[in-house]
């Protein structure tokens, strides 16, 4: 209990304090000007937190460059954005009943409601204070699950057992994301395809890089997720401007704003919170189901248990909480598989996880939370887990973005109403311009935008089929460190052929994955 | 002998400018053969910007990370061997991955100064029990299933070898780097691993153990365990960090950045060298040259016939 406190300890001010004890204020203002963004970003329709992230990554790591110093100024900013662009997001939905990000959809359906009755900023309040709890909530469950989780599973889990849960969560991501399972199943698997490209681990040399020398450690990993992530979306909204050309809206006044939330209306919204909340932490800590699932089931929930149901859809704050605090809630409960079994859920997780690996010699995984004992070494200095730190560390500023996203975030969304809506003929060349400058600098110069324009091609494709793309990215991500647990998991079996029928765990996990494809298969009948 | 050092400085001073005949034409690329963040690019960083303050050349590290190395000297090689293009690995990646690889020989790279030398032991989690490689043994012959933590094929050899030369059976676990090897302990996936310096916080926290030295020497950590060549096993793991350029790189460029290089971790003030005596001790190994030529490409030779065992 003690070591556990001193790492806490050490976590919180290492986010305060630098290397040498000096009092740094870069990482907490770049969480302030992440959950600025986030909320600016999250206000604009068309913009999302992850599209946010997306870009912000590469510029970030231009700024503060690579190393574990840079860790906490970009991490911070990133996560900002993440926790920002959930609040944001609903004052567009409940002003002018167009959602701000996806996740927002529902909260038009009781937010505008209110809107047009005069009661804009009780909404907005509602929305402000329903997500901002609801985020809180799932951090709170994230900082205790996530070390237990990791604790257990390196524990109990070994090589067999770990291939075969990294499986297990690619059928379940195939199998719950869109609407056709096996049309994710097929991206995942090209994804997982494009990653074979360059390093094998097997000492015999670069496998399937054309002869290109470049290619050898693998495609460049930022470019790729731009290409098939930002710039195909990019492509699609030009497609659909050249469609439609006039169906930008030209800005509407902002209705009437009404009497502020009091206290004990406050008060009253904690239990529906927390229920909305429970809902929207368990679903973000499955891989692969959105924000967007757990605000409609925990809609439906609250419409349910409900004394007055038939006030839903007409502007009651009940139904702006149930969705709210969902939608927030999966943000830091997607952050449970990530930190404890480096497995991403959605495309926020994978810009988090992205930055990890390209920053610093940190990386999520079980063996982060090992709590090794602080020792004093003469000569060298003190000897603990550096990175049980540093996920302290990231807990830490977690909060001070929650603490932001309380203070700041109120009095920011009541401004937003006044926000002009940027025209698409605008925003989309300059993202376009951003993405393929930052493919050119992070990933060596050509081969980064080669990356990119190839990767945006696959990602148009996929959209054009309605492919969804996250199981794309995830496929990407995983399999190399699958094919490195697969490989482990043989060679350390002394080449057994059933190396991954061991042990009853591996054997539950993968029938489950069997259980799981069959039903895909039969669904596509 | 004060007149005598009074004669050497002032001959390096008049010396120093036909020695500097050298300069780069713009920024230097130093090319990192491994990820961000270990100890291969903390090294690298800091002599870049030692290097840099020290001759105001500007000097660019670029991290190209893959295969131990291979994957940026593949690059390297194609370079114009003009001193604006580095690469910093470890003697590994010229003297023993070329022999599996088509478009890589030692012949292919100049080899310009080692920096630092490895601390290569053999590791097993200190809960174990075991305290040498005959704890190892006895644990194998009793039935223990042996599994040993190998970042490349070299070190995947010598395993094996130690194995073969202790009379048991292992099977292996390849990681990635040196870091993934002490993961791969620490998390139970292995028993037995290789460290080459990496390990110092954890053995010295008491969670792993050195159960002997893989150099020609003990090792700065456990200098009373023996070393493999002690306990009959002819093998020597050691392995040196280094800069290399692509072949055919005039004489007076290779001096002139070798000499940079020596003249920086010959400082006890440079933060270069304080990082190198701190987790490769005890100090910098500068070996350049003809010698250091020399060296890589026997120990080429020595590792080819290394292998031949294994194709019997």
């Amino acid at each position: 209990m003690d070591l556990l406190l001193q790492y806490i300890g050490l976590g919180v001010s290492s986010v305060f304090y630098g290397a040498q004890g000096v009092l740094q204020l870069m990482p907490v203002l770049m969480v302030l000007i992440g959950v600025l963004v986030g909320i600016l970003i999250g206000a604009v329709p068309g913009m999302s937190g992850p599209f946010a992230m997306a870009i912000a990554l590469p510029i970030l790591v231009s700024i503060f460059g690579y190393g574990n110093d840079a860790l906490y100024p970009v991490l911070g900013c990133l996560l900002g954005i993440m926790k920002g662009a959930t609040v944001g997001g609903a004052v567009p939905a409940i002003l002018f009943k167009t959602p701000g990000t996806p996740d927002a959809f529902l909260t038009t359906l009781d937010g505008y409601p209110m809107a047009r009755k005069g009661q804009g900023r009780k909404a907005i309040q509602t929305a402000h204070f329903a997500s901002v709890m609801g985020d809180n909530f799932s951090d709170i469950v994230l900082f205790i699950a996530a070390p237990t989780i990791a604790v257990a599973v390196e524990r109990i889990l070994g090589l067999p057992e770990k291939s075969a849960l990294i499986i297990l969560s690619l059928c379940f991501m195939a199998a719950v994301v869109g609407k056709a399972p096996l049309k994710g199943l097929l991206g995942g698997l090209l994804g997982m395809f494009v990653s074979l490209i360059g390093s094998t681990m097997s000492g015999n040399g670069p496998r399937l890089t054309f002869g290109l020398p470049e290619l050898g450690n693998g495609l460049p990993l930022t470019s790729a997720v731009l290409g098939v992530l930002v710039i195909s979306e990019v492509l699609m909204s030009i497609e659909e401007m050249h469609a439609a050309p006039s169906s930008e809206d030209t800005t509407r006044e902002a209705p009437e704003m009404g009497p502020p939330l009091s206290w004990a209306e406050r008060a009253r919204m904690l239990p529906g919170i927390l229920r909305a909340a429970a809902i929207g932490t368990a679903i973000g800590a499955l891989p692969g189901i959105g924000t967007t699932t757990a605000a409609t089931l925990s809609y439906d929930t609250a419409k349910r248990r409900s004394a007055t149901p038939e006030a839903f859809g007409r502007g009651t704050p009940e139904g702006v909480v149930a969705t709210e605090a969902a939608n927030s809630a999966v943000s830091g409960a997607n952050l449970i598989p990530v930190m404890s079994l480096g497995i991403p859920g959605n495309f926020a997780a994978v810009f988090i996880i992205l930055a990890v690996e390209t920053i610093g010699d940190f990386s999520f995984g079980p063996q982060v939370f090992q709590f090794t004992p602080i020792k004093e070494i003469e000569g060298f200095g003190t000897i603990l887990n550096a990175n049980l730190v540093l996920a302290f560390g990231i807990f830490t500023m977690m909060v001070v973005a929650n603490f932001f996203n309380w203070t700041l975030g109120g009095l920011l969304m009541g401004f937003l109403g006044h926000l002009v809506r940027i025209p698409k003929a605008v925003i989309l060349p300059v993202i376009m311009t951003v993405s393929l400058t930052a493919a050119y600098v992070q990933d060596g110069g050509y081969l980064g935008l080669l990356t990119a324009g190839v990767f945006a091609m696959i990602g148009y494709g996929l959209r054009r089929l309605e492919i969804s793309i996250l199981p794309f990215v995830i496929g990407f991500l995983l399999a190399p460190t699958l094919e490195g647990l697969v490989r482990g998991a043989f060679t350390a079996s002394g080449g057994d052929a059933f190396f991954l029928l061991k042990s009853p765990i591996a054997i539950a996990m993968l029938l489950m994955s069997l259980l799981l494809l069959a039903r895909m298969f039969r669904q596509s009948r | 002998m004060k007149s005598i050092i009074m004669v050497g400085a002032s001959l390096a001073i008049f010396a120093s400018p036909a020695f500097a005949e050298w300069k780069p034409d713009g920024p230097i690329r130093l090319w990192i053969g491994y990820g961000a963040g270990g100890g291969t690019d903390v090294q690298g960083r800091t002599l870049a910007k030692e290097i840099e303050a020290l001759r105001g050349w500007k000097v660019i590290p670029e991290n190209k990370a893959g295969d131990d190395g291979t994957v940026m000297s593949a690059q390297l090689k194609s370079e114009a061997p003009d001193g604006q293009t580095l690469g910093f690995a470890i003697t590994t990646t010229y003297d023993f991955a070329p022999m599996n690889s088509d478009n890589l020989a030692p012949e292919d790279f100049t080899y310009i100064t080692t920096t630092a030398g490895s601390q290569m032991a053999v590791l097993a989690r200190a809960d174990s029990g075991w305290n040498t490689l005959e704890d190892l043994q006895a644990a194998a012959n009793g039935g223990e299933q042996i599994v040993w933590a190998n970042w490349g094929t070299q070190v995947e050899a010598g395993a094996e070898l130690v194995a073969r030369g202790l009379g048991i059976s292992v099977n292996h676990l390849r990681t990635e780097g040196g870091k993934g090897a002490l993961n791969a302990l620490v998390s139970m996936d292995a028993n037995v691993g290789w460290g080459g310096g990496v390990q110092k916080p954890l053995v010295e926290a008491g969670v792993l153990k050195i159960l002997a030295s893989a150099e020609t020497g003990p090792v700065a950590l456990d200098p009373e365990k023996p070393t493999l060549k002690d306990i009959g096993v002819d093998l020597n793991l050691g392995y040196q960090y280094i800069i290399t350029a692509p072949a055919g790189m005039p004489e007076e460029i290779r001096e002139e950045i070798a000499s940079v290089v020596a003249e920086i971790l010959a400082n006890p003030e440079s933060e270069t060298r304080q990082f190198i005596e701190k987790q490769y001790p005890p100090a910098p190994i500068v070996t350049q040259g003809e010698a250091l030529r020399t060296q890589i490409l026997s120990t080429y030779d020595a590792n080819i016939e290394m292998m031949k065992v294994f194709d019997k």
